[in-house]
């Protein structure tokens, strides 16, 4: 009993002490656009070019101001094996004088040092949110301050991208060296370093406008040429892509890797029928395809970036819910689907301001408000999809990038096996209203099948076992019935696999016969998931498994399957499956 | 009225420069301050306007010139008839002409650091009566980009200090009407006169000097006898912080005290018996005023 | 006797609703004057120079719901306008009070509890400029409701006018 309470007491006390560790750091409620920089390394190598044409050609996400200088590179001579280390990074990004060239290009500086701050007013005036709208109408000079983005020089960044480790996948088996590129990337973030007190000798030293004399003109460019304007590290990032794919680059990246799997578990075997060749993608010149996975690698990048620095996550109130909406949209880089999370901000007895984590949403409707705002800015639909307490008006939304994708792994009884068990990959493609639309991909594998290991012997006289395995891609609606429970039919088509250890083959069966190792399989189901505790879920699925091949054709699966203890032959049939879901 | 600081004007240009006893010295020039300049135009038009609306309309400096030009009677120098200098500044003779109760200083500079544009600016309302300062306005106006016009930035500056300046005009006007308006006397005795301050009257039955009588005189015509006797000799008496009364009363009609007035009130009673002096009163300005003994 | 008993027990029930009634009314007055006199603790910030005739300031105000903490912010901003006078902002000069005899409120006591009463006159002078309603760290959950900031726009002008109408305030040029 003792250490029951003992044990009840400690659980207590961790659990609140976690608890108030969660409320301790407050969220900010305010955000400013940002502006971002893309400088690339050079090694002194055949991939420089590549390089220069992926910052060349890149197009920066909505939510930043982009402040392309001239500087895209900067030339470090290190074989590209190796990664820059940070400290590299750091003295060559300092050494560059960029930040300085940024501060050039935001106040339209020109040779004869003088400098205008259109740009910056421009960039003020479209940051302004709503509320900034209808306080300058309040103000007396309230939309000439408007207009003043001062503010926005200090959220200036420079990324700077070292692309390494750029190699060819070469296929162990065959020798055979891939179209496509694999690299490596490290991404880190700067930003500089210009606040008030900067800003402020930066005006009084180098700042001359065009109706300033000569002299003055030239003074200003003297004091600008020895002005120091320093940069701060923010953040840095790993990423690694092929050309091929990107997990999160975007969902163009994803229906890449969903077509690979796709070509993947269909050509395997088409291609020994030698009549898809086509059917894979023409090759391309070999500078795109780098660029390809340099702009994959940087996607990824970003992604992991945005995570981490909180001046690039997009934060927006609630201003009204049934259905919730906030005053938030392209102009912040706002796609359908994209994830938020809910604060809310209470204060404690000692008038600490706390804020408090609470539900996610995902967008829906997503308003176009690339525009200056009026103060009756379009605001963008949401629906909540985790969190007990509904979201109220006034809270805040933080911007949570997510991969969009959920992995389960079940446990399923009947279908095309007696018992398998299943993992599903589903990937967000559109969100709505009513609910999800998901990519989906799935593969099973039949465990009961590896127990058959002896029905069939090699000449030695050895069993050999069995091996088995499936594939198969779709697509689902998630209809949401509340918050916590969807319901998603489905429909997917697959390849079952039933093949016989170290690739054997039946010696009486021609060529033809032994390469149909595989049966084409079409599943409509219905997938039930409980949230527990986002992002984890419960799911339960029923559907049925219809086989499309004839099994009773002479073909290595059908001869495996019909060897094979009749309660565990493959066919068509109704299943049951149970598991989790993890959403990332 | 408003009235442009002298700082402003020198920074402005708007000046003119006269010798005076050899040495170069400059004077505002409002006149073409007025006319060349727009800003101060309209500074002075949006303070009007709130003062307009709590029923104090401003003097025109621009109005009070031209009429002083049209008039043409200007005059800096006054002479007494003996030949004896009196001397008033052309903007003591600007306050006396135009009798405008409170000068309101106006100064501000435009302040450019790099694009940003902003206005510092400082209103001092002087008492005409007293040179002092009543309420003292300063500030600074939110930075703005280049591309604000003046006037927006300007008028910013007005109702930025608007209600704190009216504020400073009400405690002063209180103390006005608790405490009587402040202005200072100056008693000259001048060689012709017979008599000087030391001279001894009959006052009850006993003899008292001219300066003791001209005090008890003070005692009974200031607001709760509030007055300071600064400087006393045979030939001149100073007082300062001389509180009085709003009103007074002049051939049976009421209306609005000033130094003169009060200095002619004086005057009238040292002509009288048993002084019989030749009493002058000479204005400087509204709350300044020589008296002079022994000519006019 | 059973009669008797009848008149007691009505009578008792007669004297029983209108001790339930007074109560009712000397705390829902009570109330009211708590709501008024308990105004010492708000927070006010001037934003900016405000438009002609205008205050432009962040007011704080407490309730039990959002919608009531957004009712007292507004009528803590005239009440700052009034008594307490309005702080200087980073680029606005302080703003004095309409009433400056501190004593206005003690002697007006009435007017005030009419002038600042739930819908009284006092709304004639505050417009809202936040956008929809409170909302991120202007928006607190606190114990026992909620602490909310608003952006006001105050008709200060107007306001000292009606004052020195009702007699509240004494007009610049009165006594001249």
């Amino acid at each position: 009993m003792k250490r029951t309470v003992s044990v009840i007491a400690l659980l207590s006390a961790l659990l609140t002490a976690n608890a108030q560790e969660k409320v301790k750091e407050v969220v900010s409620d305010d955000y400013d656009r940002s502006g971002l920089t893309v400088i690339v390394v050079s090694r002194g190598d055949m991939y420089d070019e590549n390089s220069l044409d992926f910052v060349n050609t890149l197009v920066i996400d909505n939510k930043f101001d982009a402040n392309p200088i001239g500087t895209r590179s900067l030339f470090l001579k290190k074989d590209r094996t190796q990664p820059l280390t940070a400290a590299e990074a750091d003295s060559l990004i300092r050494n560059s004088g960029v930040s300085k060239e940024i501060l050039g290009y935001i106040y339209n500086r020109k040779e004869d040092g003088s400098m205008d701050d259109g740009l910056i007013r421009y960039r003020g005036h479209y940051n302004a949110d709503d509320q900034d709208v209808i306080n300058a109408a309040a103000a007396k000079v309230g939309e000439q301050h408007l207009a003043w983005g001062e503010g926005l020089v200090n959220s200036s960044y420079i990324l700077l991208l070292d692309f390494f480790n750029i190699r060819r996948p070469v296929d162990e088996k065959t020798g055979e060296v891939s179209d496509s590129y694999i690299l490596d990337a490290n991404a880190f973030v700067y930003k500089i370093d210009c606040g008030s007190d900067k800003l402020n000798e930066f005006y009084v030293t180098s700042w001359a406008s065009a109706t300033d004399t000569p002299e003055r003109k030239a003074a200003a460019r003297e004091a600008f040429d020895s002005l120091r304007l320093d940069v701060v590290p923010v953040a840095s990032a790993r990423a690694s892509s092929t050309s091929t794919s990107g997990l999160a680059g975007g969902s163009d990246a994803y229906v890449d890797v969903l077509a690979g799997l796709l070509s993947k578990s269909l050509g395997q075997e088409e291609d020994k029928e030698g009549q898809v060749k086509e059917k894979t993608s023409a090759p391309v010149p070999e500078e795109n395809t780098v660029v390809k996975a340099q702009k994959n690698a940087f996607a990824d990048a970003m992604f992991k970036l945005e995570k981490m620095i909180p001046g690039w996550q997009v934060g927006v109130a609630v201003i009204s819910v049934k259905p919730i909406k906030a005053k938030v949209g392209r102009k912040e880089g706002l796609s359908n689907g994209s994830r938020f999370r809910a604060y809310s901000y209470e204060e404690d007895r000692d008038g600490n301001l706390l804020s408090r984590k609470r539900g996610y949403l995902r967008a829906a409707k997503v308003s176009d408000n690339r525009q200056f705002a009026t103060g009756r800015t379009e605001p963008s639909t949401f629906y909540q999809i985790s969190g007990v307490r509904n979201i109220e008006e006034g809270w805040i939304l933080k911007e949570k990038k997510d991969l969009k994708v959920g992995v389960s792994a079940n446990m399923r009884i009947g279908g095309l096996s007696a018992l398998s068990v299943n993992a599903t990959l589903d990937y967000l493609i559109h969100f709505s209203k009513l609910g999800s639309a998901y990519a989906i991909v799935s593969a099973g594998l039949d465990p009961l099948v590896y127990t058959q290991n002896q029905v069939f012997k090699d000449k030695e006289d050895n069993p050999v076992a069995i091996s088995n395995f499936n594939l198969a891609v779709g697509a689902g609606y998630g209809f949401r019935a509340g918050r916590f429970v969807e319901l998603m039919p489905y429909v997917v088509v697959g390849t079952d696999y039933l093949k016989l250890d170290g690739d054997m083959v039946f010696e009486d069966f021609t060529d033809e016969e032994n390469n149909k190792n595989a049966a084409f399989f079409l599943e409509p189901g219905l997938r039930a998931s409980f949230q527990v505790a986002y992002p984890f879920s419960i799911c339960l699925k029923g559907g049925y498994d219809l086989l499309l091949n004839d099994i009773d054709a002479r073909t290595h699966y059908g001869y495996i399957n019909r060897s094979l203890d009749p309660r565990l032959r493959h066919r068509s049939g109704v299943f049951i499956e149970a598991g989790f879901r993890y959403a990332f | 009225m408003v009235v442009p600081s002298d700082s402003w004007c020198i920074r402005n240009g708007f000046v003119t420069e006269f010798q005076n006893l050899g040495q170069t010295q400059q004077i505002p020039d409002y006149g073409t301050a007025f006319r060349q300049n727009d800003e101060i135009r309209t500074v002075i038009s949006a303070m009007s306007e709130f003062m307009a609306a709590n029923e104090f309309p401003l003097q025109s400096l621009e109005a009070e010139l031209n009429r002083i030009n049209n008039e043409s009677v200007e005059m800096s120098l006054m002479q007494g008839k003996s030949g004896s200098v009196i001397e008033e500044s052309p903007v003591e003779a600007l306050r006396r002409t135009a009798k405008a109760d409170i000068i309101l200083n106006l100064d501000y500079k435009v302040t450019m650091v790099g694009p940003r544009r902003q206005i510092e600016f400082n209103l001092q309302a002087i008492d005409a009566y007293s040179s002092k300062i009543i309420s003292g306005n300063t500030g600074t106006s939110s930075p703005v980009s280049s591309a604000t016009p003046m006037t927006t930035i300007l008028e910013e500056a007005v109702l930025s200090f608007k209600d704190n300046f009216l504020a400073g005009l009400q405690r002063h006007f209180d103390d006005l009407f608790a405490n009587g308006r402040e202005i200072s006397v100056t008693l000259l005795r001048y060689d012709s006169s017979p008599v000087d301050f030391d001279s001894e009257f009959e006052f009850e039955g006993d003899m008292y000097e001219l300066a003791e009588h001209i005090d008890l005189w003070f005692s009974n015509n200031t607001v709760e006898g509030r007055y300071s006797l600064n400087d006393k000799s045979a030939n001149r008496m100073r007082f300062s912080q001389v509180r009085i009364p709003l009103y007074d009363t002049v051939m049976g009609k009421e209306r609005a005290a000033d130094a003169q007035s009060f200095g002619n009130k004086l005057a009238r009673m040292l002509r009288k018996e048993p002084y019989n002096l030749v009493v002058g009163v000479t204005p400087k300005g509204l709350g300044e005023v020589w008296i002079t003994i022994g000519d006019k | 006797m059973l009669n008797i008993f009848r008149i007691m027990k009505k009578t008792v029930a007669y004297i029983l609703v209108l001790l339930m009634a007074a109560t009712a009314v000397s705390a829902q007055n009570k109330e009211r004057r708590k709501s008024i006199k308990s105004w010492e603790n708000y927070e006010i910030t001037t934003e900016k120079v405000g438009t002609e005739g205008t205050k432009f300031v962040k007011v704080w105000g407490f309730g039990k719901t959002v919608d009531k903490a957004v009712m007292a912010a507004k009528r803590n901003a005239v009440h700052a306008c009034l008594f307490r006078g309005l702080p200087a902002g980073p680029n606005a000069n302080a703003t004095p009070a309409i009433c400056r005899d501190p004593n206005t409120f003690r002697n007006n006591e009435a007017y005030f509890e009419e002038f600042f009463a739930p819908g009284g006159a006092y709304l004639r002078f505050v417009n809202m400029t936040t956008d929809g309603t409170p909302a991120g760290q202007d928006r607190r959950k606190i114990k026992g409701g909620y602490k909310c900031a608003l952006y006001i726009q105050v008709m200060y002008d107007n306001l000292k006018r009606q004052m020195e109408a009702d007699g509240i305030a004494k007009k610049l040029s009165s006594g001249f």
